[in-house]
């Protein structure tokens, strides 16, 4: 390589300090810079004058990193000429560094083998590193390289016992390996290859055995390449694939063969290992074409995968069949609803399903499919709701799953209280008797058929399944309970029916089974209801007496007076009870726990006693409660919608403990009602907002979520423009009236043939039990339906506190709710086992 | 998509006693104490496929995503594991 025309001597460089520097600081600081040519120069320079050692190192530095740069450009050939320079020029040897290595890779063995005499390299006598670093070459090399080496060199006297070992291997020939093995001593340059070969055969069929063994290999040995194969391979699940993209191409396409991959598929295999090595789960999608991309030959196991992934991709059906053949025309259907269901389109997904069920249905073996189907379904489209608000097919499907799978218990029950709530009794009872005959013995079965008795007024059949239950669970407290409430209720009907006798062998069954002093004090009320002589009186009085004798009592003997038909106010004075004076905290604490227990049975006999009952509740609001009761009484009167007495208990608790965000919230809660983002004023607006940041600093999330839903519009309003709104202000005229005047405004309703509105608008407002019964009432007719629930808003309002009425705290005037969804209540710990039995 | 068939090593028509024996040496081989995450996967895919009312519902209703075990398992079920070739050896050797 001649330099001499390029660099003959340094340049004056633009700039350059004007202080003379020395050739020397000049060369060491041009070598420093990476100018290996032009420090070479330099160096050559200086030598000429006198042959210093450091001068020499200079030089030979300055080589090196010429080299160096050349190999990295890939100049292998010039990187080589350049370190043989160094060596010859600065004397040094030339197996330092990386010289063997540039050999290897250029292919030049002979030259690699060489460096083994002294012939390729003075230096060198037998330097045993260097021959195992060329074990591998020694094996590749032709023989005329081999020749070279001296006749008693272990790479040649070895050579022939590695290669058969290598051929022993590639055959699976694990006896004549393990014997050409033996032939290759422990300090043999071949050594490494003894474990090499053996855990290569190991690799698929025992993947720890080859683990061990290549763990023996010591990492960058002469054999590395087929090491790194080994370690890669015996890495377990997909981490071989993610090891696989580290090997270069020779070693992968090795790795792949021992592994069994047919070679057209190992493309796709380096594609899985770049997905694995993402370190994502990959997108379905993009399976399903990586796998029609390349389908064919592909085992069942792949077709199936990407049958299961085709509701990601339901545009490739078509591909899908073309690649690995027909699809039912079910299981089509099926991949498209789920497809449907993915994309949150239910009504296409149950068009789907449905066209499945049908084509299941046709097949004998298939009617599970159709079933199972179908149940998902309703799961679909109905889920947690209220299935009354939904049209009666949904409830169908789940007849029709019975039909094709009849041993399906969680149905049966979900059909009869389904029907149950719906107050579809007589569906009911047959779906009793259904579940009943394939199901005779089954305690939960029972129990549903008990209630399902029970929602009849069939007391009874209640009694007769009760106690079968209880044969199959003799301590079943709730059956037992169930029984004394149904000859309760039995006793009940023949004292309306005025059979006082046979009401008294009732209520003697009945305290068998009633186990609480306040059940058998109730039963004890009932007996002195059912005839009005004087024993029964002093019965009555005595049962009152165990009731308290003030608001309790009351509480119960109007109710139980309104039940059986009798007039409230006779009884309450036969019974000489007094309610003056303001009832005692445990009194109202008692009555709330019986209004709990009501649950949702008897709502108006409960309305017509609390109408007697609220002006005492109210005098006692200001008792002595401890926190947890005053939110126990306030969660019991907001599910009532008692807002009135609501107001009085939330207020007094706001003035006990004006720092609890719950008390804010109960109280504004009362005073507007659900739509008080609407109502409320700017001031108690701040109030609101500054409890719900106290409850989040106390990590109080219910009242969090409570006091935000108080804050956001109704559901209705949620989704109209604000400024709308105020174009309200501007009504006047006419509509003021309609404001205050409801009826009119509803009225107004009806007569622009917006039943539906109307009716949809007080769905938001009216409770479950209440709306239900007045749908039953107007008998499909939606304009009975429309009047009566205006009737009801109308009582509702009028027997608010003027001021803050529901009215007032609608406006502007409802619209129809977009979805309106009544929320189920959430439980507060705070009151959990207060009223609990 | 975990295949509850993959995890538990049984074949797509393998019956309940089939199922119920490979669940019960997979929990042997890799119990709660010494490996929870092998464990819980084992435990929901015997939930999956316990039995023939199971296997259906899966078979029509489980749409979650494949991972990368999924598509690894399902494109080398056929992999019949060879020795190498020798061609192929050497030159790995030679490519060192």
């Amino acid at each position: 390589m001649s330099t001499r025309n390029r660099t003959s001597a340094p340049r004056v460089r633009p700039g350059a300090p004007a202080t003379p520097v020395s050739p020397e600081a000049r060369a060491r600081e041009v070598l420093e810079a990476g100018r290996y040519r032009e420090a070479i120069e330099l160096y050559k320079s200086l030598l000429k004058q006198e042959r210093r050692s450091e001068w020499l190192d200079g030089l030979a530095a300055s080589y090196s990193g010429r080299a160096d740069e050349l190999a990295s450009k890939g100049m292998l050939p010039e990187a080589l000429v350049v370190w043989r320079n160094r060596s010859s020029l600065c004397g040094k040897p030339l197996t330092d560094g990386p010289y063997v290595a540039w050999l290897l890779r250029a292919g030049e063995y002979h030259a690699a083998l060489s460096l083994l005499t002294t012939a390729g390299d003075p230096s060198v006598t037998t330097d045993s590193d260097l021959e195992t670093r060329l074990a591998a070459v020694a094996l590749i090399a032709p023989d005329s390289a081999l020749a070279q080496l001296a006749a008693d060199s272990p790479l040649r006297r070895h050579r022939g016992a590695a290669l058969a070992a290598i051929a022993a291997c590639c055959r699976g020939d694990s006896p004549d390996l393990d014997e050409q093995l033996r032939a290759i001593p422990f300090r043999s340059p071949y050594r490494d290859l003894r474990f090499v070969l053996k855990a290569l055969l190991l690799v698929s069929s025992d993947a720890s055995q080859a683990a061990e063994l290549i763990a023996r290999v010591a990492v960058d040995g002469p054999f590395e390449k087929l090491a790194a194969v080994v370690r890669a391979g015996v890495l377990p699940g997909t981490r071989w694939l993610t090891a696989l993209l580290d090997l270069d191409e020779e070693s992968r396409w090795l790795l792949l063969e021992i592994k069994g991959c047919p070679e057209n598929r190992r493309s796709l295999l380096l594609e899985v290992a770049e997905l694995t090595k993402a370190g994502m789960p990959p997108a379905p999608a993009r399976v399903v074409d990586l796998l029609l991309r390349r389908s064919r030959s592909f085992p069942a196991t792949a077709a199936r995968l990407c049958r299961r992934l085709l509701p990601y991709a339901d545009k490739r059906l078509a591909d899908y069949r073309n690649a690995f053949g027909p699809l039912g025309g079910a299981e089509g259907e099926s991949i498209l609803a789920l497809a449907a269901e993915l994309r949150e389109a239910p009504e296409r997904s149950e068009r789907h399903w449905l066209r499945a069920v049908d084509l299941f249905s046709t097949r004998e073996s298939a009617p599970l499919q159709a079933a199972f189907i179908l149940r998902h379904l309703f799961d679909l489209i109905v889920g947690d709701d209220d299935a009354s608000d939904f049209d009666h097919e949904c409830t169908t499907w789940l007849e029709r799953s019975l039909e094709l799978d009849p041993d399906d218990r969680d149905t049966h029950l979900k059909l009869i209280r389904l029907h149950r709530q719906a107050q579809d009794l007589k569906a009911a009872r047959a779906a009793v008797e259904t579940a009943l005959a394939r199901f005779a013995n089954d305690p939960v079965i029972l129990l549903e058929a008990v209630e399902t008795a029970l929602a009849g007024n069939a007391f009874k059949k209640a009694v007769t399944l009760a106690k079968r239950l209880l044969e199959l669970d003799p301590i079943n407290s709730k059956v037992r309970a169930v029984i004394g409430q149904a000859h309760l209720s039995h006793a009940r009907k023949q004292i309306r029916a005025g059979r006082p006798d046979m009401a008294g062998k009732e209520l003697d069954l009945a305290d068998e089974w009633l186990a609480s002093p306040n059940e058998r004090s109730l039963s004890k009320l009932l007996r002195g209801l059912s005839a009005s002589d004087a024993r029964a009186t002093a019965l009555l009085q005595e049962a009152v007496a165990e009731l308290g004798g003030h608001l309790l009592a009351s509480f119960h003997l109007m109710l139980e007076s309104i039940r059986i038909g009798s007039p409230a106010s006779l009884e309450m004075q036969r019974a000489a009870i007094s309610l003056s004076g303001t009832p005692a905290d445990r009194e109202v604490l008692a009555v709330m726990h019986s209004i709990n227990v009501l649950g949702e049975s008897d709502q108006r006999a409960l309305g017509t006693v609390l109408d007697s009952l609220r002006e005492r509740l109210k005098c006692a609001a200001g008792g002595d409660f401890s926190e947890s009761e005053r939110i126990a009484i306030c969660e019991t009167l907001q599910r009532r919608d008692e807002r009135m007495l609501l107001l009085a208990y939330a207020d007094a608790g706001l003035q006990r403990w004006p720092e609890r965000p719950v008390f804010v919230y109960l109280t504004t809660l009362a005073r507007h009602g659900p739509a008080a983002s609407l109502a409320m004023s700017a001031r108690e607006q701040a109030a609101l907002q500054r409890a719900l940041e106290k409850a989040t600093d106390e990590g109080d999330q219910r009242t969090v979520l409570r006091i935000g839903e108080l804050l956001q519009p109704p559901q209705s309003y949620a989704d109209e423009d604000p400024d709308d709104f105020d174009k309200w202000d501007a009504f006047d005229g006419p509509g003021k009236v309609l404001f205050e005047n409801p009826r009119a405004l509803l009225e107004m309703m009806i007569s622009l043939g917006n039943e539906q509105g109307l009716i949809d608008m007080a769905r938001d407002i009216v409770s479950d039990s209440e709306f239900r019964r007045m749908v039953r009432a107007a008998g499909g007719d939606r304009k009975q339906l429309a009047r009566m629930l205006i009737d009801h808003l109308v009582e509702v309002e009028q027997r608010m506190p003027r001021g803050h009425s529901p009215g007032e705290a609608a406006k502007p005037a409802p619209r129809a709710p977009t979805a309106p969804r009544n929320r189920a209540p959430v439980a507060d710990d705070r009151q959990q086992g207060l009223f609990d039995d | 998509m975990i295949d509850p068939y993959r995890v538990l090593g049984v074949d797509l028509t393998a019956g309940d006693e089939a199922i119920r024996a490979a669940y019960l040496a997979a929990i042997r081989e890799s119990p709660p104490e010494r490996d929870r995450e092998r464990f819980e996967s084992v435990r929901t895919a015997y939930e999956a496929i316990c039995n023939g009312r199971q296997r259906i519902a899966h078979e029509l209703f489980d749409h979650s995503t494949p991972t990368v075990d999924d598509v690894l398992s399902a494109i080398s079920s056929d992999f019949v594991p060879q020795c190498p070739t020798e061609r192929r050896l050497l030159r790995v050797l030679a490519a060192q």
